[in-house]
C-alpha cells in the first residue's frame, strides 16, 4: 500500500490507511451489485429474526416450540457476508474490514455499512491494553498474503484468555496430527481444504 | 522398465501373461484401481492394454481429494496387486468419468445414494479439467473407454427447501 508515494509496510499503518480510506457510511446499493443483493438478503434475516423472536415472546407462556429463537444470532453472520463484499471491493481480506469500527444497518428501506469516524485503538484494543482477536487475526493474514512485511512482528500483547484457548487448540491439533504422521498445517490443510484439491465437492 | 513403452513389447508373452493373472488383469481390458493408503492422497493406476500415458502399463497419478474419500480408502484391506510393484494395496470399486455439458465427475464407489458424506459408500466429485494433470487421467480413461457422456449437466446435491 503506497501513501503519497512512499511504501508503507507497517501493519497498523496500513490499517489506519484502510479506515481513513473507508470512513463514513456506504449504502449498499452504491457499493457493488453484490453488496446490494448481500443487503436484501440480510433485510431478509433481519425480518425472519424479529418474527420468530415475536412469535417466541408471544407463545413462550402456551409452549416452548420457538425457544431456540433465544440462542439465535444473525448478526455476525450478517456481518460476515457483508463485509466479505466490501473485503473484495478494497482487496484486502475480511478480517482487515472486521476489525474497523464499524456499524451495519438493515431495514427495508436501505442497507448501509458505516465506518466510525472514531480513533482506530478504541475498536482493535480491550480495555486492558490488549489486542482483540480480530487484530491479531487481520495481522497473520496480512503476513499470509504478503501485505505486513515477513519480518514483522505482532507489537501488541493478546488477552489472557484468547492466548490460552488458541494454545489449548494447538496443542490438541499437534497431537491429532501426529497421530496421521502430518503436521499440523498438513492436517487442516487436508481435512478443510485449500482450494488446491484435484477433485472436489460438487456445490 | 521403459516408461514409455508398453511393458508388453518389453516381456515375454510369458511373463506379460503371467504378470496380467498375478494382477487379474485382462489382456482386452482396462482397469483402474485405487491405493487404499497413499499418505493423505489418491492414487490411481488405470491398466491400459494397448496405450502408454505415463507408465509402462498405463497411467498413475497422485490426486488430491476431500478426507471423506481418503477416510474411505482407508477402511479397505488392498485387494489387489499395484501395477508397479509387490505390493497388495489396491482395490477396484467402480470408478467412471462422466462427461456433462458443464463440466467433468468422477463417481466412485456406490453412487445410487449417499454419497459424498461421512460413512458413504460412494462418491461424486468434480474433476477440473483445466489442471493438468486431470487432463492426463480424462485422456486415460476416455481412451480407455472408461468415460461415459452424461445427460444434461451434472450430478448436484439437493438442497432442502
Amino acid at each position: 500500500m503506497d501513501a503519497g508515494g512512499e511504501r508503507v509496510s507497517g501493519f497498523m499503518e496500513q490499517l489506519q490507511l484502510l479506515h481513513d480510506e473507508v470512513k463514513g457510511r456506504h449504502d449498499l446499493s452504491d457499493v457493488s451489485e453484490r453488496a446490494n443483493e448481500l443487503g436484501r438478503i440480510g433485510v431478509e434475516l433481519h425480518i425472519a429474526y424479529r418474527d420468530l423472536m415475536t412469535r417466541m415472546m408471544k407463545e413462550a407462556h402456551v409452549h416452548a416450540g420457538f425457544s431456540f429463537a433465544a440462542a439465535v444470532d444473525y448478526q455476525p453472520l450478517m456481518a460476515h457476508m457483508i463485509l466479505s463484499e466490501f473485503a473484495n471491493v478494497y482487496n484486502v481480506p475480511v478480517s482487515w474490514m472486521i476489525a474497523l469500527p464499524h456499524r451495519i444497518g438493515v431495514d427495508p428501506a436501505f442497507a448501509y455499512v458505516e465506518f466510525l469516524d472514531e480513533d482506530l485503538t478504541k475498536a482493535c484494543f480491550d480495555k486492558d491494553g490488549c489486542a482483540t482477536e480480530m487484530l491479531y487475526a487481520a495481522y497473520l493474514d496480512g503476513k499470509a498474503d504478503g501485505r505486513v512485511d515477513a519480518d514483522e512482528e505482532f507489537l501488541f500483547s493478546r488477552g489472557e484468555a484468547a492466548a490460552m484457548f488458541s494454545s489449548m487448540n494447538a496443542e490438541m491439533l499437534a497431537s491429532y496430527a501426529s497421530g496421521k504422521e502430518m503436521t499440523p498445517d498438513e492436517w487442516v490443510s487436508h481435512k478443510f481444504g485449500d482450494g488446491s484439491e484435484d477433485w472436489s465437492f460438487p456445490a | 522398465m521403459n516408461a514409455d513403452i508398453h511393458m508388453k513389447e518389453q516381456m515375454g508373452e510369458d511373463e506379460y501373461n503371467g504378470w496380467l493373472s498375478s494382477r487379474a488383469l485382462s489382456a482386452e481390458q482396462a482397469t483402474v484401481q485405487l491405493r487404499v493408503n497413499a499418505g493423505g492422497v489418491l492414487h490411481v493406476q488405470v491398466f491400459n492394454p494397448e496405450t502408454v500415458f505415463n507408465r509402462s502399463y498405463g497411467f498413475a497419478e497422485k490426486f488430491v481429494v476431500p478426507s471423506h474419500v481418503i477416510d474411505w480408502l482407508g477402511t479397505h484391506e488392498g485387494e489387489y496387486l499395484s501395477f508397479a510393484s509387490g505390493e497388495r494395496v489396491y482395490i477396484r470399486p467402480e470408478v467412471r468419468l462422466v462427461s456433462f455439458e458443464d463440466g467433468v465427475q468422477i463417481y466412485i464407489g456406490e453412487t445410487d445414494d449417499g454419497v459424498n458424506v461421512a460413512g458413504a459408500a460412494g462418491f461424486i466429485l468434480d474433476v477440473d479439467s483445466s489442471k493438468e494433470k486431470n487432463g492426463q487421467l480424462i485422456d486415460a480413461l476416455t481412451m480407455s473407454g472408461l468415460c461415459d457422456e452424461g445427460e444434461g449437466s451434472r450430478w448436484m446435491p439437493e438442497v432442502s427447501e
